[in-house]
């Protein structure tokens, strides 16, 4: 797509130009396929951000320290320094979101983009509103985690592991641990349910809140499903021993708590 | 299977001495070993008891009568300087000895021992004396006698018949005790039994280990290998295993590698199509046309799946099987399918649990495409956990039910409907069940519908 490819290309160089408004988040795409480049800039510039290009990893970091995105999407395979050595050596020197494209599929490869710190990992081909929805949901957090440093954690790192009462969650494997050191699997809604609450340990946590945190979207009403989710997590974490099945107390007229102090180790 | 193992006894624990006869007792090379064995101590037992009991009954007697006729001469000669009556002579077997001119006054009995030794006396005699009689010790001794007398009569001097009396120890005159020889002989023997078991499990505990080994790379290719130790000829057996295993292995990793590049080159360009497709105008051919793209993507990932599984390199870990199976269920239920979970809150089992969860999920995922709901259990077998998936569907013939786990096989179109699966899920959850030592059967449920059972045995302590 030529006709698309020039102006694209050309702004990805100089400074944002004048007439884009400097709220629109900048977005890094990195990828070696020039069409699925040009492609994903066109999807993101339709949606509300504004996307710069680069083909490998050399012209990525110049990007990157030149123009300072707000968020990388960056290819897996790439020329020359591939794209999971360009993601750690981007998480060595800054927290910048990162969100991994692989056409490798799921598995092994997804684990290893996780480890190299990235903030998400999404296979091609993917669905474009799921992808922008994870474009989103990695820019809020980055916003809330940065709000969140008086909280004790410090400034925004990469939320490697949660450890709270012995458990662990791994938060870039999506794996939860019992003290016993057996894998509890969680589906993806009470992952994220306890996630929230490891995001906010011994807070009291309004239904609607939670909605909030876990769905990125204002609460509809329906926060009966928060309290399914609840009982749910904690019959899998009341597991062998039964010890961790009261760690999610119900807070009369005021929503849930996680009532234990949480340890976060971060980094990539 | 450790060299602790090996060693312990075969009648040490029940339950393994159990196995072991079982194993001795076919055709096995533990059975014609320890018969061999046990065939080499009877023999060489056998000619030990003959060699003893000739011994005993033929060469023994023989040296005893040289012996005693020796000390007869002797006792002749003195006699002949000693006079009519007294002692005549001392010597080691024999304890007195002395010339009489009566007769034996005691009991005269005649013990049949003493028949081959009186020939033999009478034979080197030379015609000295013409009688032997055997007196019993007077006064009697309590208990068996250790002493009998030996009256020989002298020949030639007719005036007085003068005897001479030897005291021998009774031993001399006392049957060679074969039937105790006999009794050691054949407790000895069944005491060589157990040794010879013992030793043949011993023998073949280096070949049991190996087939174990080979049992193992038979279900997974990616088990460690076969340890290349023991015997010299078990040695080369392995290393020609390993050698076999390394060229399986790579010829899989070659395969696997095609695969994903061959899936990686083509997801690039769906990618582009699906991003293409969303800027088509809504309705039309768009929503068709991003069906499509999805479906090879799936069809690609389920190979993908299908070529990674057999090389199994994911870790072992302790996981809980009832919140994986209860998640995968409660995700269907999420996206609006009948499905449930029944079985144990906990469950823990060690396995690969990415794969065992693709596994569960193939198989939970046909019940709703195929039966319309999965009613899912799981059942704890002490040795193995059962995952059984029922749904309500058509079920499928008995002579199609193995063909199912065929790679891309299909039931034809009116069976199964529109579904576009690529045939492959059955395919992997077998592949990853029996990567786990375990498998995926079929049945039909009593009321219609099919009944997916999973079987992945539990690992032995210490292994993984």
């Amino acid at each position: 797509m030529p006709d698309l490819a020039r102006p694209l290309e050309d702004r990805a160089a100089p400074p944002p130009l004048p007439e884009r408004k400097p709220q629109r988040p900048h977005i890094l795409v990195v990828d070696d396929d020039r069409g699925h480049r040009l492609l994903l800039a066109r999807l993101l510039d339709r949606s509300g951000f504004r996307p710069s290009l680069a083909a490998d990893a050399a012209a990525a970091l110049k990007l990157i320290s030149a123009a300072g995105p707000d968020l990388v999407l960056l290819d897996v395979m790439l020329p020359g320094e591939d794209g999971l050595a360009l993601c750690r050596r981007v998480r060595a020197i800054s927290n910048l979101p990162i969100i991994m494209l692989t056409a490798l599929g799921q598995g092994p490869h997804r684990v290893a983009g996780l480890d190299a710190g990235a903030d998400d990992y999404v296979a091609k081909p993917f669905d474009p509103d799921e992808l922008l929805a994870r474009v989103r949901a990695v820019l809020r957090r980055a916003r809330d985690g940065a709000a969140a440093a008086p909280r004790g954690f410090g400034p925004r790192g990469v939320r490697r592991r949660y450890r709270f009462a012995g458990w662990t969650l791994d938060v870039a494997r999506r794996e939860v641990w019992s003290p016993q050191k057996v894998l509890i699997t969680l589906t993806s809604g009470e992952f994220d349910l306890l996630l929230a609450f490891c995001d906010h340990p011994e807070m009291v946590l309004t239904r609607e809140h939670l909605v909030e945190l876990t769905t990125g979207k204002p609460s509809d009403g329906a926060d009966r499903r928060i309290d399914i989710l609840v009982s749910r997590i904690r019959a899998k974490l009341a597991g062998e021993s039964g010890g961790g099945g009261d760690l999610l107390k119900t807070v009369r007229n005021g929503g849930y708590q996680l009532t234990v102090p949480v340890t976060l180790e971060s980094g990539a | 299977m450790s060299a602790a193992d090996a060693a312990a006894p075969a009648a040490a624990m029940p339950p393994r001495a159990a196995r072991g006869l079982g194993l001795v007792f076919r055709d096995s090379i533990a059975l014609r070993v320890s018969l061999a064995v046990f065939g080499g101590l009877v023999l060489t037992q056998l000619v030990g008891f003959l060699l003893i009991t000739g011994e005993r009954l033929h060469v023994l007697p023989a040296m005893d009568a040289r012996r005693l006729s020796a000390t007869l001469d002797r006792a002749l000669e003195s006699a002949g300087a000693a006079g009519p009556a007294g002692p005549i002579l001392k010597e080691p077997d024999v304890t007195g000895a002395f010339a009489a001119d009566f007769a034996p006054t005691g009991e005269v009995f005649d013990p049949p021992p003493i028949h081959a030794l009186r020939a033999q006396l009478m034979a080197r005699a030379g015609g000295r004396y013409d009688m032997l009689l055997v007196e019993a010790p007077f006064p009697p001794e309590a208990g068996p006698p250790t002493t009998f007398r030996l009256w020989l009569r002298l020949a030639g001097t007719d005036a007085a018949r003068r005897w001479l009396v030897l005291t021998v120890p009774a031993d001399l005159l006392r049957r060679p005790d074969v039937t105790r020889l006999l009794l050691w002989w054949a407790l000895s023997l069944i005491g060589a039994v157990p040794l010879s078991l013992l030793v043949a499990q011993r023998l073949t505990a280096p070949i049991r280990r190996f087939s174990k080994a080979a049992e193992h790379l038979g279900l997974d290719i990616a088990a460690s290998p076969v340890p290349e130790r023991g015997p010299a000829e078990l040695k080369s057996a392995a290393a020609a295993m390993n050698a076999m295993q390394r060229r399986i292995t790579r010829f899989v990793d070659d395969r696997t590698q095609m695969l994903a590049a061959i899936s990686h080159d083509l997801r690039t360009p769906i990618s582009r199509l699906r991003l293409r497709a969303e800027a088509l105008p809504e309705g039309g051919e768009r929503p068709h046309m991003i069906a499509d793209l999805k479906r090879i993507e799936q069809m690609i990932g389920a190979t993908l799946d299908f070529a990674r599984d057999a090389s199994a390199a994911e870790a072992r870990c302790r996981i809980d099987l009832a919140s994986l199976l209860e998640s995968l269920c409660q995700e269907l239920a999420d996206l609006g399918h009948d499905a449930v979970y029944r079985g144990p809150a906990y469950l823990a089992f060690s396995c690969r649990p990415v794969a065992v969860g693709r596994a569960l999920r193939n198989i939970l995922e046909n019940a709703v495409e195929y039966g319309g709901n999965a009613a899912a259990e799981l059942i704890d077998r002490g040795d193995a956990v059962e995952i059984v998936v029922r749904d309500r569907g058509p079920g499928i013939p008995a002579a199609e039910r193995e063909r199912v786990f065929e790679p891309f096989y299909r039931l034809d179109r009116a069976r199964s409907g529109s579904h576009d699966g690529a045939g492959l899920g059955l395919s992997i959850a077998r592949n990853i069940a029996r990567a786990h030592g375990g498998d995926v059967t079929l049945d039909n449920g009593g009321a219609g519908g099919l009944v997916v059972t999973m079987r992945l045995p539990r690992p032995a302590a210490g292994e993984g």
